[in-house]
């Protein structure tokens, strides 16, 4: 054991890094515009470019919005009975983006739920479910 | 809305290349089954080496099946000898030797009277000493394949050609008669062809002709 986190062995994946600065410096930031990526041969490697550039808005602290959809733009990522299904996964593929400050990204968050985290599509502090003690009673 | 050419493709072929970079280097780690999904899928990492990995295949392991090589075929079938079938087997059974024994004893039976009677001297020895013939000859006959496929297939059917034998031999008497020792002659006579014996008596041949 080398007392590192099993992450810290993961390499920095900074291959988006000059995507993202062309987009930024093209005036994406909190425009709502997608940037439009294509080229990619196949849904794997076009889902590897949407993750590279989620790590990549990280590294450069802003939001990033990105989905992948097929040569009919039709979304990769709607879910459907069999679950997350793409209809041509051998064909090509385009990734699109949206990028935001953090603090746009508040704002936008503030202003859809009116303060109230209840309102979130996802509330990372909801609970599963009420704890109970061995009694019955709620903690 | 479309990222410029360059930055863009740039970025696509990264990504096309690592994905299927990442697809050999999965293939070469194996397949594991998905917890989630149950589903076979490539192993992402290599993972821990086993405690006790498996034993070493020895030298004669073929690079390209991982058959050694002394089952990479299988070996050539009992019966099949240098490339030809043998059908003979290695020993004639008793059974056999008798019915090729009672073959060649009807085959006496039938041609030996025929042989004495056309020439007394020969025939007579011939059938005199039948017996050891037969038995003298029954070794020869068995190292046939054909003469013991036929005994051992057709045993039932042998009769059939023996009777056929039998019936043949008034032919070949007549043959004999005939165009061998002309003892018969056949004689037109008005517009009737009639069988005539011919009496060759006073023709010795072993008295000297008279110049």
């Amino acid at each position: 054991m080398s007392g590192k986190h099993p992450a810290s062995f993961q390499k920095r994946d900074e291959s988006s890094h000059p995507l993202i600065k062309h987009a930024l410096d093209e005036g994406y930031l909190n425009s709502g515009n997608a940037y439009l990526v294509t080229g990619f041969t196949d849904h794997d490697s076009a889902n590897q470019g949407r993750l590279s550039v989620n790590r990549g808005g990280r590294h450069f602290n802003i939001g990033t919005a990105a989905y992948v959809v097929d040569a009919n733009g039709e979304k990769c990522w709607e879910y459907t009975p069999e679950g997350i299904v793409c209809r041509d996964p051998g064909g090509p593929h385009q990734v699109h983006v949206r990028f935001f400050s953090k603090d746009a990204a508040r704002g936008h968050i503030v202003q859809s739920t009116g303060g109230d985290p209840s309102k979130l599509r996802y509330n990372p502090w909801k609970r599963r479910s009420v704890k109970r003690n061995d009694d019955g009673s709620e903690r | 809305m479309a990222a410029s050419d360059s930055v863009g493709a740039d970025f696509a072929a990264l990504m096309n290349s690592a994905s299927t970079q990442a697809g050999k280097e999965a293939k070469d780690y194996g397949y594991t089954v998905d917890r989630e999904t149950g589903q076979r899928r490539p192993k992402k990492a290599a993972g821990r080496p086993r405690k006790n990995p498996p034993p070493q295949v020895e030298d004669t392991v073929s690079s390209s099946d991982g058959v050694p090589q002394e089952h990479a075929t299988d070996p050539e079938p009992g019966w099949w000898t240098d490339g030809k079938i043998e059908h003979l087997p290695t020993e004639v059974s008793k059974k056999v030797k008798d019915e090729i024994s009672g073959f060649a004893g009807l085959i006496v039976l039938t041609v030996g009277p025929v042989l004495v009677r056309s020439d007394p001297y020969c025939g007579g020895a011939f059938v005199d000493h039948s017996q050891a013939i037969v038995d003298a000859a029954i070794p020869l006959l068995c190292r046939s394949e054909m003469v013991v496929k036929f005994f051992s297939d057709t045993s039932a059917r042998w009769m059939e050609w023996v009777a056929l034998a039998i019936a043949l031999r008034p032919v070949g008497e007549a043959v004999i008669k005939h165009h061998i020792t002309h003892s018969v002659k056949i004689v037109e006579q008005g517009g009737e062809k009639l069988l005539v014996p011919q009496d060759w008596s006073e023709y010795p041949t072993d008295e000297p002709v008279a110049a």
